[in-house]
């Protein structure tokens, strides 16, 4: 058993908004390259409009994202992506909000992450940022 | 100590060192730069702190330079033997990113016979800007030396960083963590750059000419700080690079972006297609233009 594994089942389902969001969120990425986390901190006054993250995000890459929720979060928080103004995705979708997806990049940039929680209480997350693969031109999925 | 219990140790550490530490780090650092006291940036902090995100990670970029099929070459990195000639603050940030980058690159080849020194060297500058409460260096060394722990010393090496910047920013001595990301940036172009020379891979290169918007970023928060000599000498530089890069063409088609499930994974494909049209000319004027900077950090 690997020592994420091994952090995986240490962590409960006690998790508030402290580290062990944090561990239970790295249990969560397996094996794959952590690059960088989110400490996400929603006041209830302003969870719905969310708070935002910048990332810079490399061409045919893959990334994924799990997010780890605060169990006083009366809803799990909801990420959405964008390029400039564009939304790319969200972590809601076909009516669920999942805590891990994955994004599959194809141009170098800047981006931003937008976080925000329709429970309209305070709410609190860590995400974390991890590569998946990195691929050739010719591999990228078409 | 059980490996959980030793893993959830690492976890916990860089965070609750972080609190302890915060007092004394606030107390007694305020050296970079002396000149900047009370002077008006052109962009806030938090506008820098927002930007400062906007650096690519040069663990993408060790992966890449892993992946292209070059082996590891420790003539590239910065000797952390250097470590001890770095005795302004504004040249242990620089080279506490160097370093860093270095660092990455060693944990990307899995070369823990190297690796002891360079965290070394990273505690050593961390210290000297009274940041090295983030870095255990007896853990990090410990899990160095055992091969079944190199997974947990690329995270918690990671982690240990993106702690530190996090505090510095806290801080408001964003000054500080500019310099430290600039250092990082450019020894992981410099490491590609030396792979490209070598191997002339068509990856890396448009790997390398994808950077033109990020040398763009770095510019504009390194001359929020431009009052400063130091980072003046710095600008100087890295305009030169931007200057070089500005005749680099990358374009964009855009698609629609596609959200789908597959086997119970939501991924989200941006269906864009990067173009880069990049000359072998343009890519030898980036390679001795990073040269330069590089030099300009290490020396």
């Amino acid at each position: 058993m690997s020592l994420l594994a091994l952090v995986a089942c240490a962590v409960g389902s006690h998790a508030q908004c402290g580290d062990e969001l944090m561990k239970q969120a790295l249990g969560a990425m397996g094996n794959y390259q952590y690059i960088k986390d989110f400490d996400i901190k929603l006041p209830a006054a302003s969870s719905k409009t969310g708070t935002k993250f910048s990332v810079v995000l490399n061409s045919r890459t893959h990334y994924q994202v799990n997010i780890a929720n605060g169990t006083t979060n009366t809803e799990n928080v909801i990420v959405q992506i964008f390029d400039g103004d564009k939304l790319l995705g969200t972590n809601f979708a076909n009516g669920k909000t999942f805590s891990v997806f994955q994004f599959i990049c194809s141009k170098t940039g800047a981006y931003k992450l937008n976080v925000f929680c329709n429970g309209g209480t305070d709410a609190c997350a860590r995400a974390v940022l991890s590569l998946v693969k990195q691929y050739s031109e010719a591999e990228m999925p078409k | 100590m059980t490996l959980k219990k030793l893993f959830i140790a690492l976890c916990a550490t860089p965070l609750l060192v972080g609190c302890t530490g915060s007092k004394t780090s606030q107390d007694t650092f305020e050296d970079l730069p002396d000149s900047l006291k009370g002077a008006p940036l052109q962009l806030s902090e938090n506008v820098v702190n927002d930007m400062i995100q906007n650096i690519s990670s040069p663990v993408e970029m060790a992966n890449q330079i892993k992946n292209s099929g070059a082996g590891f070459d420790q003539s590239v990195l910065n000797s952390a033997d250097k470590m001890k000639d770095y005795d302004t603050s504004f040249k242990r940030a620089l080279n506490l990113g160097a370093y860093s980058a270095d660092l990455g690159y060693i944990n990307t080849f899995n070369k823990n016979t190297v690796v002891v020194s360079y965290l070394l060297a990273v505690k050593e500058l961390a210290d000297g800007l009274n940041v090295g409460q983030f870095l255990d260096f007896n853990t990090l060394s410990r899990l160095a030396k055992n091969s079944t722990n190199l997974d947990s010393l690329k995270l918690l090496s990671v982690s240990s960083f993106n702690e530190m910047d996090r505090y510095l920013r806290q801080q408001n001595r964003s000054n500080v963590s500019t310099a430290i990301v600039a250092g990082a940036w450019v020894e992981g172009i410099y490491i590609t750059c030396k792979v490209i020379e070598q191997t002339n891979d068509k990856e890396l290169v448009n790997r390398l000419g994808e950077q033109k918007d990020i040398v763009n970023i770095l510019l504009i928060i390194l001359n929020n700080y431009r009052q400063d000599a130091n980072f003046a000498n710095l600008v100087a530089r890295v305009d030169g690079l931007k200057k070089i890069y500005d005749e680099v063409k990358v374009t964009t088609e855009f698609g629609e972006p596609v959200t789908k499930e597959v086997d119970g994974m939501l991924i989200i494909e941006q269906n864009a297609i990067t173009t880069v049209d990049i000359s072998p000319e343009q890519v030898s004027q980036i390679i001795e233009q990073v040269k330069n900077i590089r030099q300009f950090i290490v020396e």
